[in-house]
């Protein structure tokens, strides 16, 4: 079972890394905001950046050691890189890019799997031209079939998409997901800002924030179900209580501003909970603890979802509804936020 | 005219030439280090770099007098070692030369090194490149043009100079006399037909060497 294990310390004036995970064979997505660590690491898990203090171990072979002081070389670490600037080498063709990592090898074995990466990559034809004569989509493939073509023991894919076109970046996604899928077996890294990008792409996920790991798991718990208010503001949640907003009474009720919920258990430093879950209903027909009644205060239509901002027990909510052409400013509404919505933070 | 020694132009080509030479083998590894230099050091030889830049050319000529005269501790060691003395030789032209034009390469190189993207660089060495392999095959090609720019430059200034060399060098006949100290000579001595001709020919020799190296750099960078 290939698996890379990384455990990084390295400290900067103004930040600190601090970063433990373990990673197996797969996609792994990596999200945070930027400044958050992202980069740094897998630029020290490459060998581009030595950690103060820690341990890097890929299959099994120890890359970084700061206890033996053990640090193997970018060069001998055969990981491949992907860029969010493509980082092609623009004096060269596209052939002898995607051949930058094969020194040493023989002519004719080189000349083969070059023809075999651009017909991937699809594009054939492209072999004698220069990277400034082609689209960032097509610029962000031939620097995939550079790592590819390696062999790499590890895959790191910093923001490969956040340069592109909304349009191509989709299309890109689809192709270079099945290109990894088709020819890659080992662990990959995938890192993004971007959370839907995450979800699409990534089975496992990570949580990154000022330099530390928030949550890491199954990609479904990771980025839709929040531990801690860091993660929850990370993932863009729209509903994010703490502080003085939330209690839990003598009880164990959970109060949300002047609002009863159900029990609680553990001691909570907030909730979370997604505005799509919160169902606007017709009217206040039980003694259901979940239906509420508010006034609404703002109406924002948008593309796909609006959202509008009811006033409830004196905080607002954000809840998104499909069309918001029904809806007025002081209108009173009925909204059923389920118990199971009511996502816990533990810090 | 009669008699127009084509010496001064050939001694200014060829002491040119040898400072830009020298400034290339040394100006490359300086700039190389200095783009990658955030220390106090690196600031410090940067500004000294500079410096010949803003200086006149006499204060500097005046400096190498006093660093490489006779009775200087390096002038003192040449002449007792190898039995030479440098001052009003033609190599202290070239070593004038090189010291108002080295700023050029310098300055120039290090913005050129600097504008190489280090994604590129990271890029390679994950590919498996050895730091040797990466420097030769692609900051030098990547910072080409402006390494060429700053060769053009150095050797521009070290053709022209006049107030370094006349202090260092002297103004020799047919041993250290350059193009443009002869061109003043010519008109010291009321020669205005030769300084005519001599001021002639350097605007030609100048137009043709920077209008070829233009060129070449062109087509090196389109190959």
């Amino acid at each position: 079972m290939t698996m890379l294990e990384a455990d990084i310390q390295k400290q900067y004036p103004d930040f600190s890394l601090d970063i433990s995970f373990t990673a197996a064979a797969g996609l792994t997505g990596i999200l945070g905001p930027s400044g958050c660590g992202k980069s740094l690491t897998l630029q020290t898990i490459a060998g581009i950046l030595s950690p103060d203090h820690g341990r890097i171990v890929m299959d099994g072979s120890v890359w970084f050691d700061s206890e033996t002081n053990i640090n193997v070389r970018p060069q001998l670490r055969k990981s491949g890189y992907v860029f969010q600037s493509y980082a092609l080498f623009p004096h060269l063709t596209v052939a002898d890019n995607i051949a930058y990592g094969l020194k040493g090898r023989p002519k004719e074995e080189i000349r083969a799997k070059v023809a075999d990466w651009l017909r991937l990559i699809q594009l054939q034809d492209f072999g004698r031209r220069y990277p400034g004569q082609l689209s960032g989509g097509q610029k962000q493939r031939v620097a995939l079939a550079r790592s590819m073509i390696t062999e790499p023991r590890l895959l790191l894919l910093d923001e490969p998409f956040s340069a592109l076109d909304q349009h191509i970046r989709r299309q890109l996604e689809v192709d270079m997901l099945r290109l990894i899928g088709e020819h890659y077996h080992g662990v990959a890294l995938l890192v993004t800002h971007n959370i839907e990008e995450a979800y699409r792409l990534s089975e496992e996920g990570m949580l990154f924030h000022d330099g530390r790991v928030l949550q890491k798991g199954a990609r479904a718990d990771v980025l839709t179900r929040p531990e801690s208010i860091a993660a929850a503001e990370i993932l863009g949640i729209e509903n994010i209580f703490q502080g003085r907003a939330f209690a839990v009474d003598e009880d164990g009720v959970l109060m949300i501003g002047k609002e009863r919920f159900h029990k609680v258990s553990a001691p909570l430093s907030g909730v979370a909970v997604h505005g799509h879950t919160i169902g606007i209903v017709s009217s206040d027909k039980t003694n259901d603890p979940g239906i509420k009644t508010g006034v609404i205060e703002r109406v924002v239509p948008g593309v796909k979802d609006g959202t509008i901002l009811i006033n409830i027990g004196g905080l607002t909510w954000r809840v998104s509804v499909r069309n918001t052409d029904s809806y007025q400013i002081g209108q009173t509404v009925h909204v059923s936020i389920p118990a199971e919505a009511i996502m816990p933070l533990y810090h | 005219m009669a008699d127009i020694s084509l010496f001064p132009l050939f001694l200014s080509l060829r002491v040119a030439l040898t400072a830009t030479g020298l400034a290339i083998l040394i100006g490359i590894p300086i700039a190389y280090y200095l783009h990658k230099a955030d220390s106090r050091l690196g600031t410090l030889i940067d500004t000294l770099i500079t410096l010949p830049i803003v200086l006149p050319p006499t204060v500097l000529g005046y400096y190498l007098l006093v660093l490489l005269g006779r009775n200087s501790a390096i002038g003192t060691f040449l002449e007792d070692t190898f039995g030479v003395t440098l001052v009003f030789t033609p190599a202290a032209a070239v070593v004038a030369a090189l010291v108002v034009s080295i700023p050029f390469m310098i300055k120039s190189a290090k913005t050129a090194f600097a504008s190489v993207g280090e994604d590129l660089l990271y890029s390679a060495e994950i590919l498996g490149r050895s730091k040797i392999n990466i420097f030769l095959t692609l900051t030098i090609p990547l910072a080409w043009r402006g390494i060429v720019a700053g060769i053009t430059m150095t050797f521009a200034r070290a053709l022209g100079d006049f107030g370094a060399t006349l202090m260092v060098a002297g103004s020799i006949p047919n041993e250290t006399m350059t193009m443009p100290i002869a061109i003043y000579d010519a008109l010291l001595a009321g020669d205005r037909e030769m300084a005519n001709v001599l001021v002639a020919i350097m605007t030609v020799v100048a137009l043709t060497i920077l209008y070829t190296i233009n060129r070449l750099e062109k087509r090196v960078i389109q190959g």
